[in-house]
């Protein structure tokens, strides 16, 4: 037998939850390499890790979504196959999942109790009613779920799992679209469960400050392997920082290259009271060398914005110029055209074709301009090599499938597919979302060179950390219309936090 | 790539086992002349599967090929009938075809409604033009408009250098479906159209646009069987080739083709209408009805998709293991 | 404005039902012996079968599924409850093999979906020729021709004035209605077809769901052969041939929707009596019997046209209305301590 790793408990009692040796692997890659830890009761199991998909290939395995290749699990104990989300409800482990997955047509009410299968239906829709009020939502029973913010489908996620009463909840990401109060909130009910009901709670989060807060015990995974496991009071944040991302040399470098950029700008690009689905009257204006950053919350119009521009959806009014010349962009291909490029955000849906390979990624927006008629097979392979080695992305030849490669070189083929395009403005949102901190070090680099040649760069990011690493400046946008403007050196965290979720809210997240 | 190419090698072996059974059931089956003749039978099955393939890489499916090889047989019997050159009313039978497809693909991108249920009620309004049109030639109901030149008939029917017209044919359309899917832009294009729509959107590709134009080559290429169909039997009738959406659909996805879009091979699929082909042809040398033909046809496609299904499954399994495992020792 | 959008959305059996009525008159102005009580009951009865069928079909697409079988499996089931019939001369027998052969489609059709990794599409796109095909080998092409007496005149026997058919249909209405819209386990189907993925995280048995909404199309297909044997007297080998087009077309008319997880049995039932309301009229108005087909075909299209155009609409002035509001509210007024 191989040893197993240390297991350490916090309380005197069992374990509730055990995880030994877990592995799981993807298209032949390992997510999971052998991962242990354990849970005890009635405490709130922390879980932060780099790249997200080794911790959400986790939980999906611990709530019976996926099946590991090797490793136990053990409820109270006992070893056992968790085959279904099913199964797992019925030993008690419940996932309240980041993206909802609700039924948009069906009333809360029922998303909440379908699922269900007691009897009693009368008294399940009493515990329902009470839990609203406990977490004071602001919805109604009959209410469609299709129909209402994020926030509250979030909400109603919740409900779903306290409705259960499990020995384990898990929690991914659940404060990653509240406000203050609301993460508040969230918090003092996670606290009243604990000590009522001993529920056990695991917490996913990349808010490294909420750990400090709410958790008890803390795991931290890199590379597919636990790297740390203990009680909170073994952790500082330098610590977590460390162990999370120990060849990261942060900010410093890149805080240098951002103070080099005074001096006369060249404006490329303008954009002048432009107003569309989602948000008005937006003016700004990118320049060479420049890396402009858009941020703000979920909902505050950003990616609407962005996809106006580029062509996808028609604005309702307002004007766009192009070195000087007004023009109009009536689709993507026209955008490309003009020298505007977009990165999308969700690389899977918008940006990449996992399923075709490199070449053709690469050359996918460029087919037009490359021939005529027969597809060019040769200059295509030339420029998908070039591409290659100047982003140095990692892939054991050019006609491996996209989905082959790792996360963050997947994200670089999308970025080199559009570099192809020989642009003037790139748009980039959300980046780095879900990517490891080394590749993501190497993006924010290429970003700056990107600049530094002449292109003018726009970053959507809801990550403030990133945006004060990155930003030349920052246009804060809230509820679809740009709120404020910041420049070094007020760019920080805390700036961000207050501009982008209103002044009036009072006490940010610090 | 690598399942692309077990997948060829699985259907040659695939071939020669059914040549070696029903070689072995009836000698007449290996003679080379009735190989070579017996292409007319299902040239129309496979000059459509051609096409087909475009279709399916695109993530989109068409039913209504049946019905558009009636109507391209009654419209260009119609013309003729009426005094019009018979090779001038193969052209306009070929553009009925492509009304069709329009009509399809107008319909798919206008409302985004799934393409099986479009060509579902598309299928049933040609075939009822289908059968007005026979009405106004006076050859009411299923009979057909007889009698067409022999030169016409020809074409199917005849031979070049001693090899069968049907031949020719299917080697030409052959070629130059594999140059359209494999080596155009176009082709390239639809495929990634296949792979993630939203994507190739994103990137520029006038997604309309394609789809629109796909489905009209399918249109005309489900048009041009029913013409060869026509000249094969020198009949025409408005439910020619009224059942072939299955097995036209088989072949490509026999063919190696992911019936969710992205992935096809216009020389799989020409392997595939070969195997369907001849397994139609022998079970008739052993004397197995139409039906059951067609109850095999229906078995096969299933066997198929599920047979790809378990062996992705399995395979992935396999592989998964195999990658956790090495992990272990090191 | 807004009003008549709420209206097709919250009432849509409403709004079909009242384009029922509306057909009815209209034809009714063309041919006024057309307006009779005697033609409202021959519609009704004659549309047993397609009602049963549509109400089966629009549960499988509910589920976000599809079953172009339905046509050969009424078909199959037909014929050979037909043979039976004519061979045990008992009823009880002959709703045996109709149900029974239906139940063994359905179940067919589920299985390789939920199973065998079969999509909708394909799997009943082969069961449709498999079972067409096993019909015409069991018959060698011919048609059976006679059908004996007493189911003849049993099958459409009256009860309250109403033959048979028509009872059997409203029945299975109702109870399908309860099941679907005031029990659990029908509920369960809605979720499937909404969201498949989250059904299956809320630990919903979505493949059995899966199977038993093929199982309970094709036992309604079963029914509606049944009562195919007895209305027709006989059975053609080119029985249920388009069915499963006028059942789809019939269901999406009556607001169920091809992505699944919305419409209703009730509008399943109103959109097939009107599809049997268009047929018959055809009929009556000498219409020449090929251009059914046709017509058919064409309605389908010219519905689905206009659902979607219709949706496409209602989401863009639901955009509006968003954006509006975007537009109207001031964003958080920009703060000193924040600005440089």
């Amino acid at each position: 037998m191989q040893p197993i790793g240390e297991v350490i408990c916090v309380r005197e009692s069992q374990p509730i939850v055990e995880l030994l040796d877990v592995r799981k692997a993807f298209g032949g890659v390992p997510v999971l390499s052998g991962v242990s830890f354990s849970i005890s009761k009635g405490s709130v199991h922390g879980l932060i890790g780099g790249n997200g998909a080794g911790k959400s290939t986790l939980m999906k395995i611990m709530s019976g979504v996926y099946q590991p290749d090797g490793g136990i699990i053990r409820v109270e104990g006992r070893e056992v196959t968790l085959r279904s989300p099913l199964a797992a409800h019925q030993r008690g482990i419940y996932l309240v999942p980041q993206d909802p997955t609700l039924f948009p047509d069906m009333t809360i009410e029922e998303n909440v109790l379908l699922g269900l299968r007691e009897a009693n239906r009368r008294e399940l829709r009493q515990k329902f009613l009470e839990l609203i009020k406990a977490l004071r939502c602001e919805f109604e029973p009959h209410e469609l779920a299709g129909e209402v913010s994020l926030a509250k489908q979030q909400q109603i996620e919740l409900i779903r799992g306290l409705i259960r009463e499990p020995k384990v909840i898990i929690l991914d990401e659940p404060t990653s679209a509240l406000t203050a109060k609301e993460a508040q909130a969230l918090f003092a009910n996670i606290r009243k469960l604990k000590a009522e009901k001993n529920i056990s709670f695991v917490y996913i989060t990349h808010r490294l400050g909420e750990l400090f807060e709410i958790v008890d015990e803390l795991t931290v995974l890199k590379d597919a392997k636990v790297v740390a496991n203990g009680p909170i009071s073994d952790f500082t944040l330098q610590r977590v920082l460390e162990l999370m991302v120990p060849d990261v040399k942060l900010t410093s470098q890149n805080g240098v290259q951002q103070q080099q950029r005074s001096g006369q700008l060249k404006p490329i690009f303008e954009v002048r009271d432009l107003s569309g689905h989602g948000f008005s009257d937006v003016n700004f204006t990118v320049s060479a060398g420049e890396v402009l950053t858009i941020t703000g919350v979920v909902g505050a119009g950003r990616t609407e914005l962005a996809e106006t521009i580029f062509g996808v959806r028609k604005p309702s009014k307002g004007q766009l110029i192009l070195d000087g010349r007004e023009i109009q962009i009536k689709n993507p291909r026209a955008a490309i055209n003009y020298g505007l490029a977009y990165v999308p955000e969700n690389r899977h849906l918008h940006g990449g074709f996992l399923d075709s390979n490199l070449v053709a990624n690469v050359c996918s927006s460029v087919m037009e301009r490359l021939s005529a008629f027969l597809n060019a097979s040769r200059k295509q392979k030339d420029l998908c090599r070039k591409t290659m080695s100047d982003l140095q992305i990692k892939a054991k030849s050019e006609d491996q499938l996209l989905r082959q490669l790792s996360g963050g070189n997947q994200q670089k083929v999308v970025l080199g597919k559009w570099l192809a395009t020989e642009p003037k403005v790139i748009f980039l949102d959300e980046p780095t979302r879900g990517i490891d901190a080394n590749t993501r070090e190497e993006i924010y680099l290429n970003i700056r060179r990107l600049s530094n040649a002449g292109i003018g760069m726009v970053v959507i990011s809801s990550d403030f950390e990133e945006v004060s690493i990155l930003s030349d400046r920052v246009l804060v946008m809230r509820k679809g219309r740009v709120v404020s403007e910041l420049t070094p050196p007020n760019i920080n965290p805390k700036a961000l936090t207050y501009a982008a979720f209103g002044y009036a809210e009072g006490e940010a997240i610090a | 790539m690598k399942i692309f190419r077990s997948w060829i090698t699985a259907l040659f072996i695939l071939i020669a086992v059914e040549f070696a059974i029903f070689g072995s059931i009836s000698p007449y089956f290996l003679n080379l002349d009735n190989l070579l003749y017996s292409v007319g039978d299902f040239l129309y099955i496979a000059v459509a599967a051609l096409p087909m393939t475009l279709v399916i890489v695109t993530g989109g499916i068409d039913i209504s090929i049946g019905s558009t090889m009636g109507l391209a047989s009654i419209t260009t019997a119609l013309l003729w009938y009426l005094g019009m050159n018979v090779w001038l009313a193969s052209i306009f039978g070929l553009l009925s075809g492509a009304a069709v497809g329009l009509l399809n693909g107008l319909l798919l991108i206008i409302t985004e409604i799934n393409p099986l249920v479009i060509t579902l009620g598309s299928s049933f309004l040609v075939a009822g033009i289908a059968l007005i049109l026979s009405g106004l030639a006076g050859a009411t109901g299923f009979e057909g408009i007889s009698g067409l030149p022999y030169a016409f008939s020809n074409v199917v029917n005849g031979t070049i250098l001693g090899i069968p017209n049907a031949v020719w044919i299917l080697a030409a359309v052959a070629i130059l479906f594999y140059v359209i899917l494999h080596h155009t832009k176009f082709g390239q294009q639809l495929f990634l159209i296949g792979v993630n729509r939203h994507a190739a959107a994103y990137s520029g590709i006038d997604v309309d646009r394609k789809l629109v134009l796909t489905y009209v080559i399918m249109g005309m290429g489900a048009a041009l069987s029913g013409i060869l169909l026509t000249s094969y039997f020198t009949s025409a009738r408005s439910d020619l080739g009224s059942d072939s959406a299955l097995s036209v659909i088989t072949c490509v996805v026999l063919g190696g083709a992911s019936i969710n879009g992205g992935s096809g091979s216009i020389f799989g699929t020409l392997l595939a209408s070969l195997l369907i082909g001849y397994l139609k042809y022998g079970l008739q040398m052993i004397r197995v009805s139409a039906q059951a033909t067609n109850v095999y046809m229906g078995l096969v496609l299933i066997a198929t998709i599920s047979g790809r299904y378990f062996w992705e499954l399995y395979s992935a399994r396999l592989k998964n293991r195999a990658a956790t495992a090495v992990q272990k020792t090191s | 404005m807004k009003n008549w959008i709420t209206v097709i959305t919250k009432r849509y059996e409403m709004v079909i039902l009242a384009l029922l009525v509306v057909y009815f008159l209209i034809i009714s102005a063309i041919n006024p012996s057309f307006f009779s009580g005697n033609t409202v009951v021959r519609i009704a009865y004659n549309a047993a079968q397609l009602i049963l069928v549509t109400l089966g079909v629009s549960i499988v697409i509910i589920t976000r599924n599809i079953d172009v079988s339905v046509g050969s499996l009424v078909g199959l089931a037909a014929t050979l409850g037909g043979a039976a019939v004519n061979a045990t001369m008992s009823t009880p027998m002959l709703l045996l093999v109709t149900l029974g052969t239906g139940l063994i489609g359905g179940l067919v059709n589920g299985i390789g979906i939920a199973y065998f990794g079969v999509s909708s599409i394909i799997m009943t796109l082969g069961t449709m020729a498999i079972f067409r095909g096993l019909l015409i080998m069991y018959t060698g092409g011919r048609w059976i021709q006679t059908i004996p007496a007493f189911y003849i005149q049993g099958s459409r026997a009256p009860f309250l004035g109403l033959p048979l058919p028509i009872w059997i249909s409203l029945a299975v209405l109702v109870i399908l209605y309860f099941v679907f819209s005031r029990v659990r386990f029908g509920r369960l189907f809605y979720a499937v077809g909404n969201n498949a993925e989250g059904a299956n995280l809320q630990g919903m048995p979505v493949k059995k769901i899966l199977v038993m909404a093929y199982v309970i199309c094709g036992l309604l297909a079963g029914g509606a052969a049944a009562i195919y044997i007895g209305q027709l007297g006989a059975v053609p080998n080119t029985v249920g041939i388009g069915l499963e087009t006028q059942a789809i077309a019939a269901a999406v008319i009556g607001g169920v929707s091809l992505a699944g997880g919305k419409g209703t049995v009730i509008g399943a039932f109103i959109g097939a009596l009107l599809m049997q309301t268009v047929n018959y009229s055809l009929v009556f108005l000498k219409v020449p019997g090929y251009w059914n087909d046709a017509i058919s075909g064409f309605m389908l299209l010219a519905i689905i046209v206009f659902s979607a155009l219709f949706s496409k609409y209602v989401q863009r002035q639901k955009e509006s209305a968003v954006d509006a509001e975007v537009a109207v509210s001031a964003g958080a007024p920009v703060r000193e301590g924040v600005q440089k």
